[in-house]
């Protein structure tokens, strides 16, 4: 059981300081994720919601407590170890700005290998695999300015996915979209996770996203309000 | 192309508008530095010789305080058998020897002092353009009588070609004066009143009778092959030539105001330098720190994704260079065209003294090589430095802050 986590926390808090005052975004925390669920953490805003996945992600560092990715104790890693662990475990899907603007589709999806050192050949191949899934391999060459925002979600998940990562962090991914092309994005994602087992953990206030997920943590005043799983 | 360098250079791209003015400035100052410098050096050059050039040639020999006493007894030692050894000498391309005497200079309407030099016309064009200053009549081209004087003077005394004057001069060997007719055979116009009021020139064989110098002379003036040699205080040629009784001098020591303003014109070029560098400076700093703070987000999700810190501050450096090379392929062309076109024209500053010497001819920016790559070299390289502090600031970024600050 212990070894099928993903993503474990124990008494997370994180404050922040703003001169003389002190926000509390988290309260102890602990939340386990084991691989392959497809999680979404729901709350209004400044529920918690971002900082718990900024946590989790190594983006920020909690206050106290412990973080745990892949089995691994977060909290020791320098900012460098943190880049590596991240470019190894972790894909990303923000809301927006996903992409980066000078980068064509192929390059945006390459870009994650080509820190890992993947040879040429193999992240040919691997985008080209990915870019097919996400079905965007006729738009390739095209920059993110010369895409909507549903097809610059689909790279982004695609870049998210090609090498292959522990989990993918999605902080509200259907935010700046239309219903329609949240949705399918979203059954898009539910669809790699079928097939591929790759574990998703969201942040959402998206109705949409809470039905379509299979667990579902709720958020409040930074605590843990409710965990239930379909 | 590399995959980060096709990133830098689509980057520098986003704003062409920004990355054309930030160029433009940095290219400005870099043109600036390139012209700057190839005016100076043009001047110096131009200013040099004129002064080797014209008159003073590019080395003499004297005896030992002959400048400061003005002695007519004060021969170069031993001057004829050197005079035949520097001729010789693979060095030296032409040597002359003068005669120089304070003389007085007469005609029936007015008088004047002059520096009265004896000459060898046929050795002199080998070591001066003299000759080509002659502007009416000739360069001691006639009898042995013949004299030749700046217009100034002429104007002084009242005379004109063919018209006579009595020079009356201290002779050698006991200090009587001696005293000589002479026909105005040329009238010099220089440019430099300093000259065409001064000075005065006879045949060599008719100052050496008249003064009683016999063979010898007090002045041997040559010219070397290469001009730089009469700046190379280390060549043993020197010490060769001087010793004991002789004294063998290069333009810089016998014009040490020339030689010092060589010396502040190269710490003036390298104060513009650094004033220019602290321009390309603040221009880089402030257009990486501009784009940079424009990008926030997108370099909070590179780090996001997993790019190294390091890999973040060149991404920046990358940036910075490719603005470098626009700048410095702007400068470059900037700076080669105003020098060009200066070149062409030229600067005219006619008859104005620069560290005692009267220019002469209009000032030229002169090309080096240096100019167009050392300067640029530097550039990128100053380029790559500066930017160092803005790739610092995106490394240590973190990821969140980025992305906060952005929303």
């Amino acid at each position: 059981m212990e070894k099928d986590l993903v993503i474990e926390t124990k008494g997370v808090t994180r404050t922040y300081i703003t001169g003389e005052v002190k926000v509390h975004a988290l309260h102890p925390v602990d939340l386990a994720v084991r691989r392959g669920e497809f999680t979404a953490v729901a709350g209004p805003s400044g529920s918690g919601k971002t900082t718990l996945l900024n946590i989790v992600s190594g983006l920020d560092v909690p206050s106290s407590g412990k973080v745990k990715l892949a089995g691994r104790e977060m909290s020791a890693m320098s900012q460098a170890e943190l880049s590596d662990f991240r470019r190894d475990h972790i894909g990303f899907i923000f809301q927006a700005y996903n992409l980066i603007p000078v980068l064509t589709v192929e390059e945006n999806v390459e870009y994650v290998m080509l820190l890992r050192g993947v040879p040429a050949g193999e992240r040919a191949a691997r985008v080209k695999r990915m870019l097919d899934e996400v079905g965007l391999s006729g738009k390739k060459g095209r920059f993110p300015s010369q895409l909507s925002g549903g097809q610059q979600q689909r790279v982004a998940i695609a870049r998210a996915m090609v090498s292959e990562p522990d989990i993918i962090l999605a902080d509200e991914p259907t935010a700046n979209l239309d219903s329609a092309t949240g949705s399918a994005l979203m059954d898009m994602m539910r669809d790699l996770n079928e097939k591929r087992g790759m574990t998703f953990l969201f942040s959402t206030h998206d109705r949409m996203i809470m039905e379509k997920s299979t667990r579902l943590v709720t958020l409040k005043d930074g605590r843990i309000d409710s965990d239930t799983r379909k | 192309m590399n995959f980060y360098l096709k990133m830098a250079w689509r980057n520098s791209m986003r704003n062409k508008r920004r990355t054309f003015l930030a160029s433009l400035a940095v290219g400005l100052g870099l043109a600036a530095l390139i012209f700057t410098d190839g005016l100076t050096i043009g001047m110096l050059d131009g200013i040099i010789d004129t002064a080797t050039g014209t008159f003073m040639g590019q080395a003499q020999i004297h005896r030992r305080g002959f400048r400061d006493a003005m002695d007519p007894d004060l021969f170069v030692e031993d001057g004829p058998a050197l005079l035949g050894r520097l001729a010789a000498d693979p060095l030296v391309k032409a040597a002359a020897p003068r005669t120089v005497s304070f003389a007085m200079v007469a005609s029936p309407s007015n008088s004047g002092s002059v520096m009265l030099y004896g000459l060898d016309p046929a050795a002199e064009s080998g070591v001066s353009r003299l000759a080509r200053l002659v502007k009416e009549g000739d360069f001691l081209a006639g009898d042995g009588y013949a004299i030749v004087i700046g217009a100034a003077l002429a104007d002084t005394l009242e005379v004109g070609l063919g018209d006579k004057v009595v020079l009356t001069a201290a002779s050698a060997g006991g200090g009587d004066l001696a005293q000589g007719m002479f026909r105005v055979g040329g009238i010099m116009r220089s440019g430099s009143r300093a000259m065409d009021s001064n000075l005065a020139f006879v045949r060599i064989g008719k100052a050496r009778e008249l003064f009683n110098l016999g063979e010898n002379f007090h002045e041997l003036v040559f010219a070397f092959h290469d001009v730089r040699n009469a700046e190379d205080a280390s060549l043993p040629f020197w010490r060769e030539y001087g010793g004991a009784d002789n004294q063998a001098e290069g333009w810089p020591e016998l014009v040490p105001e020339l030689a010092a303003a060589r010396g502040m014109s190269a710490f003036g070029i390298l104060i513009t330098a650094v004033i220019l560098s602290g321009i390309v400076a603040l221009g880089v700093t402030n257009t990486l720190f501009m784009s940079l703070y424009e990008r926030m987000f997108e370099f909070g999700v590179l780090r996001a994704v997993g790019t190294r810190p390091l890999r973040m501050a060149l991404i920046i450096v990358g940036e910075a260079a490719v603005l470098a090379v626009i700048s410095a392929a702007a400068g470059v062309f900037i700076g080669w065209l105003s020098s060009y076109l200066t070149a062409v024209h030229g600067l005219d500053y006619s008859g104005i003294d620069y560290a005692g010497v009267t220019i002469l001819e209009p000032l030229r920016p002169k090309f080096r090589a240096l100019q167009f790559w050392l300067y640029p070299s530097a550039l990128l390289v100053f380029t790559l430095l500066v930017s160092l502090y803005p790739a610092v600031y995106a490394a240590r970024m973190s990821p969140v802050e980025a992305m906060r600050k952005s929303l």
